[in-house]
């Protein structure tokens, strides 16, 4: 049948249903599988301990980063998480206003993966600083040294973009969650469990003036969030936008940039919600009808993200400068030039797939291809900061960048925190908004 | 109160005065015992022995830690510069590994010990005639020691003294050509590396460099031809250079003297020789008088003839021969290695005595010097390193630093220089003088009292006078007019059989240009100094041409097989622009098997392949691949161009002002220079590329040494570095050499991204670096156009702290700090200190550079830019002066004057 | 619509009431000053004498008074600290110079024993340091002195100390702010105009940073 026209509901869902289903999640006892996750993503997080720890013991010469090189794997898992990180507000904040209902049942979930990304995304620019000791030496404070952080480097902005993103982020996730650590509270089986979403649900006791408040607030955080969709990921575009490397140094990083984070980002989302609805039997909410419309999401920015690269050789080409055509050059044919096409072959002609209508019902493609856009983003930062820097101006000081078990350890371990948050949220909050969710059994029930 | 307490109470002032570098010093601040104030910087002038001969140096001291060396400018063999061994030096006097008890047959033991078992057959050698004493030692100049050896063997009826230059002498028949190369117009050098390893090499490089610093209206500069097979700093800074295999050189110069009698006659060489050699002999027949023709110590006779006759008939003018002041030829001498190995053989030798030298690892091995020297029952080694001589010997003795003893030394000019000691040796050691004197007289007498006893005569009594000769670093003696001479003409000769097939593949044994011999191998500042033109380092690989790799299918670092008579050697291949074709360059000095942790193991022993009777180039027998591959380590991304308009190479004819940088315009407001507004210019002209900036460099601001595995990863941390460019044909390339400090950009990238603010610009245009904000993010090195930004990416300078020797004014930096060059800024504070404290204002000249005071081509200049007058105003004022990456508006305070060569004629 | 699922709605069990919340309120607010007070505590540590040590005098090997020698019998600074108008260093005076008066004077207390036993056995007296710079400051006394800066102003009034100690934080603001008003009445002496260049060089991070 055709997706496009399935329900955002399976029918017969009550508001009894949604509840019974969606709450008994964190109230019941954690299924085999969740333990076995959990595992691999503790397992990983106590790896990315062991390559932090090495790492401040010995310094920053464990990875492999150099000179001309400066910049390695650090920089490009932040990128890369922080794209990630996109979608959850991109699908809360902006799809509330644009009132596209669909949101409803993801909101939640992908809320809660945009704060896992952006914490995993934070790490890094601590871990690749030379000296991590001094970390606080970016924040304006007044010191004993009568000395400000140095306003112009887009390293500041990072700092400012990326903690007013994280906590706006976590300040409307848990308000969307209020009504339901309540209704979690009431149907709590033990007085400990009780006793915790008690408190955080913040005397909730869902009276019409408790609801105003909610609304008024949730959509005042929504308005707030939506800038920072687009000025975070800006900033950081902005990172290598202001240098003066070829290749670096051009006006289409900022809006690229967002829209490559949207693209990864549901392409992110996709790769959780598919076997996650499966394995919670969630597919009452999470219907054919959202993934095919995250389908389309990204197909759309995948074309973006393709106008991003098409515009770079453009410019370059178009500025005739020596540098600016060599960079681009090299990126096609130089050493790392097979990253360069494996990420065209991932971000540009995979998610063409798309356009076929039985690709976007099937969950097993649907899940390919956003495994594989992943790794494509992920290439994407490679290719920006390692070939931008290993050959610049002088020729003499050319080089390569070889990463270290190193390198790879920490990334894979900042993959495990993230599936270790990833579980206990699954464990213990609603990975879905029910509280939404009645509303939409209630809007459906007022169709005649 | 001794010197040693005395360096140990300072080191805790060292730390109240600010300055402390060595770390946290004891907590606490010393009152000495008696005593003056502490002197913060005081300056010795010395001597350094190179290959024998004396090159001027001066010490500086801080606060009685010896901490840098310096030319010493009223030295003629110095003028103010040095070469890299001497900056190296202060890293050997510090150095731990460094010999320091004696050993008999490998175990500790004590000079008393030595003097017990010298005492037995001292007394037989002073009475009997047999059995033999043997003394080896690379021949000197050093009057001390001659007057040593000489009473030794008066004494000593059954004492022979054999000298052996494993680096070959640039004397021929007893006499030793000097050029006067600010006179010549012509200047041909076949296998000579007359700018780099010659007694006289400094002066060389400044006369030249004079000539060709472009200024207007001057005259041009000379015309520069090199023959050689295998680049050397030389040649890669003539005009013209020809490749060609040591077994066609002997037709050269006879060709050339062809064509210089019959202008019609063809040289009858291949083609690009032919054209070479006839405009080579144009230009000598219009430079008559003028001309300088030098032949290497690896050309054999008959071309070292011809090259004295070209001279004689072509260089009147310019060039004098003046006897030797090595002892090469010494009439007491008995022989060299080859006569001393004879007579081990045959069993003569009962105890041999070798000074300094190395020969168990540094001879020929068909030489078998190693099984002949541990036959010998009696065997002393004297020698700063526990080496392989050392392990094979009876007993091995620590021979003093010439940092630490007195000696004397004759430079090639045959001036001579006291040499005295900078500090108190750290252990009880002595040096070959000392050493010699012991052996014959069985009493120690102090290497001080030695040298005074030698100059007596000259007048070392008068305390003043002595004083003076200290003070200058040269002693006035006269001079007995005798030392010059004419050369007899007996190079007009029929040409020898030329060694090895003329169409066969054949190979060179180089000694490499940081480690020499393996005299150097000790020393990590050598070891990590990229090497002149293929700028590898911490090793050293087989040298081919392009054409001759193409043709064996070879890529850099594939393993080759090289046989030939004596042996054969397995190493990694390198591919040489500019190479002779048919030839293989084996580098000399590496494979060391004992030369302390630093260097044992290190590349691969040139000596397999090598015989004893042409120990500088044999015929190749078999060149193949194993299969393995071991990539050297290149500190260099890149050698070519790529059509940037990077390092600049004009005629000197032309002085076309199109290349003055077109002045941008910018959004901006421009920066207030600020006066004084420091600047450099660096001469690309007079640039030899002989490192010796990088190195001091490295010894004045501490720059620490990060080992082969990190400069293989990119991670090389010196400030100054130098790229060298190879353009046009690979088989008969133009090199340029380009030394690359921190540009201290008028608007540098680095600046604006640095978000501690840990890299600001100053009131003088200076761009600072403070380590102590740097936080480590490295955004500056990203946008640095020029990529002169060094990472701490581990505790690189721990090394630094633990060894001695550091530079007190300059803070060691910490791990994950970025760091660069600073235009010596710790030198500018000094100079204005002291103006202000004298109450006087700067002048020009007062602040000089580590690299400007080094060069011996002066082609760096620093100073204020907003002072017309100042020598770095007028440089840069010049029509060849160009910014590097001048399109970026970076506005770099430290600007290029393009290299000037000779057209060939059309 | 299933009507038994309509049926079967449990009645929500008893909820955490108005304390809980009234309760979880005060815990937040509390929370925050907590917060408020650490910061506000760490700044103002950083600013005490426990960390910056001003006025604290510390333990020496002998109980010199500088307000004896400077203060009472007018000993000028230079007599023991030799090289202040010329070095880096100010420099130390040398047991001898203790013990040119002190062979005179008070030639046995018992407070001078470790100078005499110094003297003896050769072994130098070593004082704890009382103002100390970092070892990535580079000061030097002399440019101080010759630009007419009185030592009082960053040593303190030394000549009334029996006891030497620290008088200023030495903090890197107090050091910049002098610098940057060029000292005009430092030590109430007009400082001679710098004869290098104007003064601009004097808030330049590699003046002491390098």
């Amino acid at each position: 049948m055709n997706p496009s026209c399935d329900p955002l509901l399976a029918p017969g869902e009550t508001l009894h249903s949604v509840t019974e289903k969606i709450g008994d999640i964190p109230l019941a006892r954690a299924p085999r599988w969740w333990w076995a996750g959990l595992a691999a993503g503790f397992g990983g997080a106590m790896l990315l301990a062991v390559s932090v720890g090495w790492l401040f013991f010995r310094g920053i010469g464990i990875w492999g980063n150099n000179i001309p090189v400066a910049w390695g794997f650090a920089i490009v898992n932040f990128v890369w998480w922080i794209g990630i990180g996109h979608a959850g507000t991109f699908i809360s904040a902006i799809l509330l206003l644009l009132h596209q209902r669909w949101r409803t049942s993801i909101n939640r979930f992908t809320e809660a993966m945009t704060l896992f990304a952006v914490a995993c995304a934070g790490i890094f620019p601590l871990l690749h600083l030379g000296r991590p000791q001094y970390f606080y030496w970016l924040l304006p404070y007044p010191d004993t040294m009568g000395l400000w952080p140095q306003f112009r480097s887009p390293l500041v902005w990072d700092i400012f973009a990326v903690a007013t993103y994280a906590t706006v982020s976590l300040l409307f996730w848990y308000v969307g969650l209020l009504p339901d650590l309540a209704t979690l509270r009431d149907r709590a089986r033990t007085r400990g469990a009780a006793l915790a979403y008690g408190l955080l649900a913040l005397g909730w006791r869902g009276d019409a003036r408790h609801w105003v408040h909610h609304e008024r607030l949730y959509l005042l955080l929504a308005g707030l969030a939506t800038p920072l969709v687009v000025s975070v990921h800006s900033i950081v575009g902005l990172d290598f936008a202001v240098a003066l490397l070829p290749g670096w140094h051009s006006t289409v990083f900022p809006p690229y940039f967002v829209a490559g984070a949207i693209f990864s980002g549901f392409a992110m989302v996709l790769t959780l919600v598919i076997p996650l609805r499966r394995l919670y039997r969630l597919e009452a909410y999470i219907t054919p009808r959202h993934l095919e419309l995250m389908a389309k999401v990204l197909l759309a920015t995948g074309w973006m993200v393709a106008y991003g690269y098409f515009c770079e050789f453009f410019s370059a080409w178009r500025s005739g400068d020596l540098y600016e055509r060599f960079a681009a050059a090299n990126r096609a044919t130089g050493p790392y030039a097979w990253c360069f096409w494996l990420l065209l072959a991932a971000n540009v002609l995979t998610p063409q797939l798309l356009w076929s209508r039985l690709c976007r019902a099937s969950e097993w493609a649907l899940f390919a291809i956003a495994l594989v856009v992943n790794v494509g983003m992920w290439l994407e930062r490679f290719v920006i900061v390692v070939t931008g820097l290993h050959r610049d101006f002088l020729p003499a000081a050319w080089g390569m960048f070889r990463p270290t078990f190193w390198d790879w350890s920490t990334f894979a371990g900042t993959g495990g925190l993230f599936l270790a948050l990833l579980f206990l949220f699954l464990r213990f909050l609603p990975a879905i908004s029910m509280s939404e969710m009645r509303t939409l059994v209630v809007q459906r029930e007022s169709i005649p | 109160m001794d010197r040693r307490a005395f360096l140990q109470a300072m080191a805790a002032s060292l730390a109240l005065a600010g300055t402390g570098c060595r770390g946290r010093p004891p907590h606490g601040i010393i009152s000495r015992v008696e005593g003056t104030a502490a002197v913060e910087v005081e300056w010795f002038a010395t001597v350094m022995p190179s290959e024998g001969y004396g090159r001027g140096i001066v010490v500086r001291t801080n606060h009685g830690h010896p901490t840098k060396v310096e030319g010493n400018p009223d030295h003629p063999e110095s003028l103010g510069a040095t070469d890299v061994f001497a900056q190296a030096a202060i890293l050997s006097l510090h150095d731990p590994v460094r010999s320091r008890t004696p050993r008999h047959a490998g175990n500790p033991a004590t000079w008393e010990q030595f003097a017990e078992a010298w005492e037995i057959r001292r007394t037989r050698f002073r009475t009997n005639s047999t059995p033999i004493l043997a003394i080896l030692a690379e021949p000197t100049t050093s009057p001390t020691w001659l007057r040593q050896i000489h009473a030794l063997l008066d004494d000593f009826p059954s004492a022979r003294w054999y000298q052996h230059a494993p680096l070959g002498s640039h004397s021929h028949r007893g006499h030793l050509p000097e050029f006067d190369l600010a006179q010549a117009e012509v200047i041909l050098t076949v296998e000579s590396d007359l700018l780099y390893r010659h007694p006289a090499a400094l002066r060389h490089g400044r006369a030249l460099a004079g000539r060709r610093l472009s200024e207007p209206g001057k005259p041009l500069p000379p015309r520069f031809y090199a023959i050689e097979a295998v680049p050397s700093v030389t040649g890669a800074v003539a005009d013209f250079r020809l490749p060609m295999a040591p077994a066609r050189l002997s037709a050269i110069l006879p060709a050339v003297d062809r064509c210089l009698r019959d202008p019609a006659a063809a040289p009858g060489l291949e083609p690009a020789a032919d054209g070479f050699v006839r405009d080579l002999a144009d230009a000598m027949r219009r430079a008559r008088g003028r001309v300088v023709v030098s032949a290497g110590p690896a050309c054999n006779d008959r071309i070292r003839d011809w090259s004295d006759r070209l001279n004689l008939h072509y260089g009147r003018d310019v060039v004098r021969w003046r006897r030797d002041v090595r002892s090469d030829r010494n009439p007491r001498c008995h022989g060299g290695l080859a006569d001393l190995a004879a007579a081990i053989t045959v069993g003569e030798i009962d105890t041999l005595v070798v000074c300094g030298l190395n020969p168990a690892y540094a001879a020929a091995r068909d030489l078998r010097y190693g099984e002949l020297h541990a036959r010998i029952p009696f065997t002393v080694h004297l020698g700063e390193h526990w080496d392989e001589t050392a392990m094979l010997s009876t007993w091995h003795l620590p021979e003093a630093h010439f940092l630490e003893s007195w000696s004397d030394l004759r430079g090639a000019g045959g001036i001579a220089s006291i040499q005295q000691p900078v500090r108190l040796p750290e252990a009880e050691s002595r040096n070959a003088a000392e050493l010699l004197h012991y052996l014959r007289s069985g009493t120690t007498a102090g290497s001080e009292t030695l040298v005074r006893e030698t100059w007596r005569a000259a007048g070392a009594n008068d305390e003043d006078r002595w004083v003076s000769w200290l003070q200058r670093g040269i002693v006035d003696e006269p001079m007995h007019g005798d030392e010059f001479v004419t050369p007899p003409e007996d190079g007009t000769a029929e040409l020898p059989p030329s060694v090895g097939k003329a169409d066969g593949l054949s190979a060179l044994f180089t000694p490499d240009p940081n480690v020499l011999d393996g005299r150097w191998s000790a020393n990590a500042w050598l070891q990590e100094l990229p090497k002149p033109l293929t700028q590898l380092a911490w090793g050293n690989a087989i040298l081919l041409s392009p054409a001759l790799a193409s043709r064996l299918g070879v890529q850099n670092g594939d393993v080759l097989r090289c046989s030939t008579a004596s042996g054969e050697l397995d190493a990694p291949a390198w591919t040489m622009a500019g190479q002779a074709d048919n030839t293989v360059a084996l580098s000399l000095g590496y494979g060391r098997r004992s030369a302390g942790p630093l260097a044992s193991g290190l590349g691969y022993d040139a000596n397999l392949a090598r015989s004893a009777e042409s120990p500088w180039h044999t015929a190749v027998l078999a060149l193949r691949k194993t299969g393995g591959h071991a990539l050297p380590v290149c500190a260099q991304g890149h050698f070519q161009m790529d059509g940037r308009d990077l390092a600049r190479v004009l005629e000197p004819a032309i002085a076309s002002p199109a290349l003055a940088p077109a002045h941008r315009t910018s959004l901006y407001p421009p920066r207030a220079g600020g006066n004084p507004a420091w600047g450099m210019s660096i001469d690309l002209s007079a640039c030899l590329g002989c490192n010796a900036c990088v190195l001091a460099c490295q010894a004045e601001n501490n720059i620490p040494v990060v080992g082969r595995e990190q400069v293989a990863r990119g991670r090389e941390m010196h400030w100054l570095r130098i790229d060298r460019y190879v353009t046009g044909d690979p088989a008969q390339p133009r090199f340029v050499a380009q030394p690359v400090p921190c540009m201290h950009c008028e608007n540098a990238p680095c600046e604006v991204v640095c978000p501690v603010g840990a890299t600001v610009h100053s009131s003088e245009g200076l761009n600072d670096m403070v380590y102590n904000r740097c936080i480590g993010t490295r955004y500056c090195s990203n946008n640095c156009p020029y990529k002169v930004r060094r990472f701490n990416f581990l505790d690189y300078g721990g090394d630094a702290r633990a060894a001695g020797g550091a530079n007190p004014r300059v803070t060691i930096r910490e791990r994950g700090v970025m760091e660069k060059c600073t235009y010596c800024v710790q030198r500018i504070n000094a100079g204005r200190i002291a103006a202000e404290v004298a109450g006087r204002p700067l002048r020009d000249g007062d602040v000089r550079t580590a690299c400007q005071q080094v060069c011996p081509a002066s082609a760096i200049v620093f100073g204020n830019l907003a002072d017309p007058a100042s020598e770095v105003s007028r440089r840069a004022a010049s029509p060849t002066s160009y910014a590097l990456l001048d399109e970026l508006n970076t506005r770099p305070r430290t600007t290029y004057r393009a290299a000037l060569r000779h057209p060939p004629r059309p | 619509m299933q009507p038994e699922a309509q049926s079967q709605v449990p009645v929500p069990r008893r909820s955490l009431g108005q304390a809980a919340t009234t309760a979880l309120r005060v815990g937040i607010a509390a929370l925050v000053m907590l917060a408020g007070g650490i910061a506000y505590g760490v700044f103002q540590y950083f600013h005490s004498s426990y960390w910056t040590r001003v006025g604290l005098a510390e333990d020496q090997p002998v109980l010199f008074s500088h307000r004896h020698h400077a203060g009472q019998l007018r000993i000028d600074c230079r007599f023991c600290h030799a090289s202040v108008e010329s070095a880096a260093f100010a420099g130390m005076p040398t047991v001898a110079t203790c013990l040119g008066c002190h062979r005179q004077v008070l030639t046995d207390t018992a407070l001078l024993a470790p100078v005499r036993r110094s003297a003896e056995l050769g072994v130098p007296l070593r004082w704890t340091r009382v103002t100390r710079l970092p070892d990535h400051v580079h000061f030097h006394h002399g440019v101080h002195v010759s630009r007419g800066v009185d030592c009082g102003v960053c040593h303190g009034e030394v000549a009334r100390m029996a006891l030497t100690a620290k008088a200023r934080s030495l903090d890197m603001r107090w050091c910049v702010d002098c610098h940057r008003e060029v000292a005009p009445d430092a030590g109430g002496r007009e400082p001679a105009p710098t004869p290098t260049a104007a003064a601009g060089h004097l808030t330049n991070c590699s003046t002491c940073h390098y």
